[in-house]
């Protein structure tokens, strides 16, 4: 599945994700490793999360648990709500140059504009051309849908948080939170799904 | 999925199930409909039932829908997850795997949200092949095209899969045309997008801009930093 392409949030430059990871037989031995000091060293930049489909994400396990689980085979998948944050995560990865395969998830234009200012040469893309078809989702909905690209999150769910932000039982942040729950890969971005439940 | 007796009836599952398909039964017991449900194991991923109700199901219906709807979840007679053709952006830097020379279209039904019957991508997948484009699904709906799709089979609802198309980027304005028209006659909904070499998303940028082809403003970049040891 391409499970970070078709993100649709209404403020572009509020979701990005980076995906880290090695190839069998290519760059696999000490990933595990490299991939840790690649998390430690970006931690900093105050991701809004961050997580592997086997090893937990930081909505449903603890950091430490995560780190303990990275080993070879792991990827990392490291979610950011701004351009500045993103930015800074992709000169951490090349300045490490740990050999390990680095796809930044956003507003193509301005990651573009990114790698170039850095020097680096894109290898490869995958562009959103849309969706064709009929939909039954509003466009809030479908925000919120997308950021989980496992199509775990549920209409229903979706409905009943936003029905209690609107009531004031709940915080924006906070229901966003326990959709992002039912996210196992970690690229659910609770910043941006917030915004969407408060619209 | 199923849910065992231990259930407590407090209904806190029913809003998680991406599908819809729990119910409250007379006995004010959670239960299942298992012709809408996916086998996406939120129910049971999401923890949120406070006496553990949910379990797998392992019969024959559940394993054929579950590599189509749970993450990471293996077709038990191929022992493959349900994926494309293994060309993969994430890793081309290192591995490269993405032709030179043509895009790789993905076609993926019903999403976001998911749920739609097998038998849609076989009709959406034999209308295509009509058309010309030659299609590829995940593995096990190929190895089921190959054996001989039932009738049984083309009932039963799943999370969601995918078509890929490997193409010129000329090609891509009439087959966005093809799809959008078997879409709409069908009730579904595609999510499209395509992947390719730097070098033939630029050209592919300007064949879709002279169409007039919508593009969303966003894509999954690889930056080119992985090597081979």
């Amino acid at each position: 599945m391409s499970h970070t392409v078709h993100r649709r949030v209404p403020d572009r430059e509020d979701d990005y994700v980076l995906l880290l990871r090695s190839s069998k037989g290519i760059n696999r031995e000490g990933a595990g490793k490299k991939l840790l000091q690649l998390l430690e060293r970006m931690e900093p930049l105050q991701p809004v999360g961050y997580g592997n489909p086997g090893k937990g994400t930081t909505l449903r396990t603890s950091v430490d648990e995560i780190k303990k689980n990275l080993d070879d085979s792991s990827n990392l998948h490291i979610v950011f709500k701004d351009t500045q944050s993103a930015r800074k995560a992709v000169e951490i990865a090349k300045e490490m140059d740990s050999g390990l395969s680095a796809t930044l998830a956003g507003p193509l234009d301005t990651i573009r504009s990114m790698a170039a200012e850095m020097g680096l040469k894109i290898n490869s893309l995958q562009i959103d051309l849309g969706t064709i078809g009929k939909k039954s989702f509003d466009t809030a909905t479908e925000g919120i849908l997308s950021l989980c690209g496992h199509m775990r999150v549920s209409e229903n769910l979706i409905r009943e948080m936003r029905a209690k932000v609107k009531a004031g039982e709940i915080d924006a942040e906070s229901a966003a939170r326990e959709i992002g729950k039912v996210c196992l890969c970690g690229c659910f971005n609770t910043h941006a799904a917030g915004k969407l439940l408060s619209s | 999925m199923k849910v065992n007796e231990s259930c407590v009836g407090c209904e806190e599952c029913l809003p998680y199930c991406t599908q819809g398909a729990i119910f409250m039964t007379a006995e004010s017991q959670a239960d299942i409909d298992r012709d809408l449900c996916v086998e996406c194991g939120v129910c049971l991923d999401s923890d949120i039932c406070p006496v553990s109700a949910f379990e797998e199901d392992g019969d024959e219906l559940a394993n054929f829908k579950r590599p189509f709807g749970r993450l990471l979840a293996k077709h038990t007679d191929s022992k493959t997850v349900t994926k494309g053709s293994g060309y993969d952006v994430k890793t081309n830097d290192a591995n490269p795997k993405l032709p030179a020379d043509k895009m790789v279209m993905r076609l993926e039904i019903n999403r976001p949200r998911g749920g739609l019957k097998f038998g849609d991508i076989e009709r959406m997948r034999a209308e295509m092949e009509r058309l010309g484009w030659n299609p590829k699904v995940g593995s096990r709906a190929r190895n089921l095209r190959e054996s001989g799709l039932s009738d049984e089979s083309a009932g039963r609802r799943i999370l969601t899969c995918h078509l890929e198309v490997i193409l010129d980027p000329e090609k891509i304005p009439q087959i966005v045309e093809d799809a959008t028209r078997f879409v709409n006659a069908h009730d579904l909904w595609v999510s499209i997008n395509v992947a390719g070499v730097a070098a033939m998303i630029d050209r592919t940028q300007l064949v879709l801009k002279d169409a007039g082809v919508y593009m969303e403003p966003v894509a999954k970049v690889n930056l080119g930093l992985g090597r081979r040891q």
